[in-house]
């Protein structure tokens, strides 16, 4: 009622400040207090605990790691907010496990992603990092066996990690059990909270108990999320970063200028041995055209694989394997690639089409360039599409070059 | 984690140790080469990437020289050996090279054949004059030779022993070598991707299939081959539970083992240390003697011994105003009810006042015309002029109010906030949807019962009570009595400008609502930033607890 919209109101009372008003005018900026500690053996976590992180790779917390693991363990909400590739998902699965009551076969944690791959990497994840500590943690997400999930979850799982449909699902069936629930993390946070989750994650939410822990993780925050995250948490701790800074080093950005629509096929196919130096991504806005550019791909010879949502979970679970694998070096996707997925050997990333929104763009390049790797984004844009691309280099204060005839070099 | 003294002899010792074994390493390398390659094929790129990072220093000229010599030489073998094999399976047609017809193309200089050549052409002087002595024919390498009729016979048997020799010495030696190198590749490397892929596939779901009938889930059963560089403290534990679990007693053991020899070490080094400072001593206790002074003071200094300690950091001390403002920000906190949360069973919807708080809640509420005559006023300010309401306000109202704006704020900082933010926050009760605005009324309506059915389907109260209770929370009457009475939304949007007014009212007497929030927010801040401090503080205290 009172939302029957902001701009009613503002007009109609003219004089009075809303808090609505107000927050879109508050620039959020990192919380002042924010302690930083530069080691993992410093941090008071759990000696089987800081083996896993050791024996996982991680040797000297990442900068978003030295701020957010602290708040987090001492049960602030926390916002947290670092750039693509730094080791977020860790920094929330340390705090989750360093939490966790190992003695009680009670979902504890609450974790959700927007999508199903994630899911599974976070638990994968979370069960590397407790590998010492015989950790429990379920993947809960959709496309799978209901019956198994409801059989998993009866046994107990201290972490459960999953895709908000899914969860709700088993949430409403009882075979979740919410009770003992201390902590919720939406990864991606602003793709949760957006139009299309964010009902989702509000279905969830009222299940939880009352003043359950809320930690928000992206790599990208944009204002309005940052607004409505007083809904459904308790003065929390922000740790953002600023968007001329969100860009990565290690990740050189460039641009294949192309006249006409179809000259894009033929510049990925001279591409392609720099492809398979050692593994690909190329993004395209549909399904139907990652449909279309495989094929066109192999009826030329050229050996790639294809994802996206619409193929049975079964196939994507093969694909994501092969690719995670090395079995496969060149993945042609959509969107549903663009959040969070971890391949260590990607290196490069093309964006056969460009993104829908700015978001988007860190997101997909931030698919290559993993933990301190090199990365190299390539764009092809038509001359129209120059100008979005001049936007998204200005809007990071970032630097996209035409691509030079040595970027194999670069990889 | 302790910190450890590493004495130079061990850091040496250590380095030999690392030299053998590099020296080992490399030895096994080489011999290591012909490995088999496994299912999972590798990716080149990176390994090579890799390679080239790290062994730069190996001399490639020399490498490359070998490796181009050995291929020579299989080269020559290959050539020299003429077997004409029409089966497709025999190992000559491997080769994309065909070695056979090359052969008949371009005769190789056969360095016996060269010399033997020659030594016959100096025997025979001009051919060209006794043309009909000269016959050709096809030599054991297929190559067609002329020569005089007299020799061929000789040339015959020599092509016959030639080739005995080609087939029973040198053909299996260089099969044996070939197959050594492919056979071992072939069956996996010939497979096709699909096929490769599609044993993969099964395996995986073998490992998929096991999964579901195992309780615990480790992170081994979901790696799937995954080529991730893991760090070095990385052990794959085994898939089966009952090996799990020894595996990790037995790391247990080793660590608690080497925990144990690094103790031992470090008790010996501060034993010898001790008798180092000891001997000084009486040395120079000797010293002294001899010089006829008397025996010094021993207490003195007690020299650090051991690995310092590292010190409790030194507590600054917390004031007990501020461990009294942290606990209130954290009591704040708890008693914060999100707007997500209200409706939830045991969610306290009420806001518990204090007695002053209430107090003060009450007054506000009281008509001016009960309120005690304005005359009482100067009275009371001669008592105590400080704690008069300021005169901007004009009017001559009694008042018992102390320094409201800041004492309120110390009391209870959080909810300061909260009474800045209260007019959304009422909506939202009443709406209970707040994340659709474009939503019908009638819709919401459905929707907000719908989910305190689903959701709570102990909690009993009807919509309307909570709505009550919160918006009583929000400690103001007139919006109160509005969202009661009617719903409409102008009237809402009415009552919320009458609301805020009556804010503005109530904090005007000194600042604008802005300033004042901004003003709370600094307080915030600042109280926030001292628990922290605090916080970290024990943190070091605990850190150098497990230190030692």
């Amino acid at each position: 009622m009172k939302m029957a919209s902001n701009t009613i109101r503002s007009s109609s009372v003219g004089g009075r400040s809303g808090v609505f008003e107000d927050l879109s005018n508050v620039e959020f900026e990192t919380s002042e207090d924010v302690e930083v500690i530069d080691s993992f053996n410093n941090m008071n976590l759990k000696e089987p605990l800081v083996r896993g992180i050791f024996a996982y790779g991680f040797e000297k917390p990442s900068a978003i790691q030295q701020r957010a693991i602290k708040p987090i363990i001492k049960g602030r909400d926390v916002i947290a907010q670092a750039q693509s590739g730094t080791g977020k998902t860790a920094t929330f699965s340390i705090a989750i496990l360093q939490q966790l009551d190992l003695t009680v076969r009670e979902t504890q944690v609450l974790c959700l992603s927007p999508t199903r791959e994630l899911a599974v990497q976070i638990q994968k994840v979370i069960l590397a990092l407790g590998d010492f500590m015989n950790v429990q943690c379920h993947a809960c997400i959709g496309g799978t066996n209901l019956g198994e999930d409801i059989r998993k979850l009866d046994y107990g799982q201290h972490v459960v990690s999953g895709t908000p449909g899914r969860v709700y699902d088993m949430i409403r069936r009882r075979a979740l059990r919410t009770r003992s629930v201390k902590m919720l993390v939406l990864d991606e946070a602003d793709e949760m909270l957006n139009k299309g989750f964010k009902e989702q994650i509000y279905d969830v939410y009222r299940f939880l108990p009352p003043s359950t822990q809320v930690c928000l993780i992206s790599a990208t925050l944009p204002h309005e999320i940052l607004e409505i995250t007083s809904k459904f948490m308790t003065d929390p701790i922000r740790i953002l970063v600023k968007r001329d800074e969100l860009t990565l080093e290690g990740i050189k950005q460039f641009f294949v200028a192309v006249e006409r629509e179809e000259w894009k096929f033929d510049t990925l196919c001279d591409l392609y041995d720099t492809l398979t130096i050692t593994q690909a991504v190329i993004f395209c806005n549909t399904k139907r055209k990652v449909d279309w550019l495989t094929e066109k791909m192999r009826e030329n010879n050229f050996t790639v694989s294809s994802m996206h949502g619409d193929m049975p979970q079964k196939e994507r679970d093969g694909i994501m394997k092969e690719f995670r694998s090395g079995q496969s070096r060149v993945l042609i996707t959509t969107d549903v690639w663009a959040r969070g997925i971890d391949v260590q050997q990607v290196s490069l990333v093309i964006n056969y089409d460009l993104p829908n929104n700015r978001e988007l763009y860190i997101h997909r390049i931030g698919r290559s360039g993993r933990f301190g790797r090199k990365g190299v984004a390539i764009n092809f844009v038509k001359s129209d599409d120059i100008r979005i691309l001049r936007d998204i280099e200005q809007y990071y204060s970032t630097q996209i070059d035409e691509m030079p005839m040595n970027v194999a070099d670069l990889i | 984690m302790s910190n450890y003294q590493i004495s130079k002899s061990s850091l040496l010792s250590l380095k030999a140790e690392i030299l053998r074994k590099q020296e080992e390493v490399k030895g096994k390398i080489r011999v290591n080469e012909k490995k088999k390659v496994p299912l999972v094929i590798k990716n080149k790129g990176v390994e090579k990437r890799n390679e080239r990072d790290t062994i730069e220093d190996l001399d490639a000229l020399e490498q490359s020289r070998i490796a181009l010599e050995k291929k020579a030489k299989l080269y020559e073998k290959l050539s020299k050996s003429k077997v004409i094999d029409d089966n497709p399976a025999s190992f000559q047609n491997r080769f994309l090279v065909r070695f056979n017809d090359k052969n008949k193309d371009e005769p190789l200089v056969n360095e016996s054949n060269c010399s033997e050549d020659e030594d016959l052409s100096q025997d025979y002087d001009d051919p060209s004059d006794s043309n009909e002595k000269w016959v050709e024919y096809v030599d054991c390498l297929g190559r067609t030779r002329t020569c005089l009729k007299k020799d061929l016979q000789y040339f015959q048997s020599r092509d016959k022993d030639y080739k005995r020799n080609e087939l029973n010495q040198e053909e299996p030696e260089v099969i044996d070598e070939v197959s050594e190198v492919k056979d071992s590749d072939e069956n996996l490397e010939l497979l096709s991707d699909d096929m490769r892929r599609d044993l993969l596939r099964q395996q995986w779901e073998k490992e998929e299939n096991e999964l579901r009938d195992k309780d615990n889930i480790h992170y081994q059963d979901v790696l799937f081959s995954e080529a991730r560089t893991h760090g070095v403290g990385y052990y794959a534990f085994s898939k089966d539970e009952e090996m799990r679990r020894r595996q990790q007693a037995s790391l247990q053991k080793l660590r608690e083992e080497s925990q144990r020899e690094q103790k031992k070490c470090q008790d010996l080094k501060i034993m010898r240390e001790q008798q180092l400072a000891a001997r000084v001593k009486a040395a120079k206790m000797r010293k002294r003697a001899r010089l006829g002074l008397p025996v010094e003071d021993e207490e003195e200094e007690e020299p650090e011994i051991g690995p310092s300690i590292p010190e409790a950091t030194q507590e600054p001390e917390i004031s007990e105003d501020d461990a009294l403002k942290e606990r209130l920000l954290e009591e704040a906190r708890r008693n914060h009810i999100r707007p997500w949360d209200i409706g939830k069973e045991k969610v306290n919807e009420f806001y518990e006042y204090t007695q002053t708080e209430w107090v003060e809640k009450k007054r506000k509420e009281r008509n001016d015309e009960f309120a005690p005559p304005s005359a009482y006023r100067r009275d009371f300010q001669a008592v105590q002029p400080e704690l008069e309401v300021p005169k901007s306000e004009g009017s001559l109202r009694f008042t018992t109010k102390k320094t409201e704006k800041i004492n309120q704020q110390f009391v209870n900082p959080y909810k300061n906030i909260n009474e800045d933010m209260q007019d959304p926050f009422n909506e939202e009760t009443r709406t209970f949807n707040p994340y659709q605005p474009a939503m019908s009324r009638r819709n919401k309506r459905k929707f907000q019962d719908e989910t305190a059915q689903n959701i709570t389907p102990d909690f009993s109260i009807p919509n309307q009570t909570f709505n009550e209770n919160v918006t009583c929370r929000a400690s103001t009457v007139e919006s109160d009595e509005v969202s009661q009475k009617d719903n409409s939304v102008e009237d809402i949007y009415k009552a919320e400008a009458h609301t805020s007014t009556g804010k503005v009212k109530i904090h005007s007497e000194e600042k604008t609502p802005q300033n004042i929030q901004a003003s709370i927010e600094a307080g915030l801040k600042f109280l926030r930033k001292q628990a922290e401090k605090k916080g970290s503080i024990r943190d070091h205290e605990n850190d150098d607890m497990f230190a030692l």
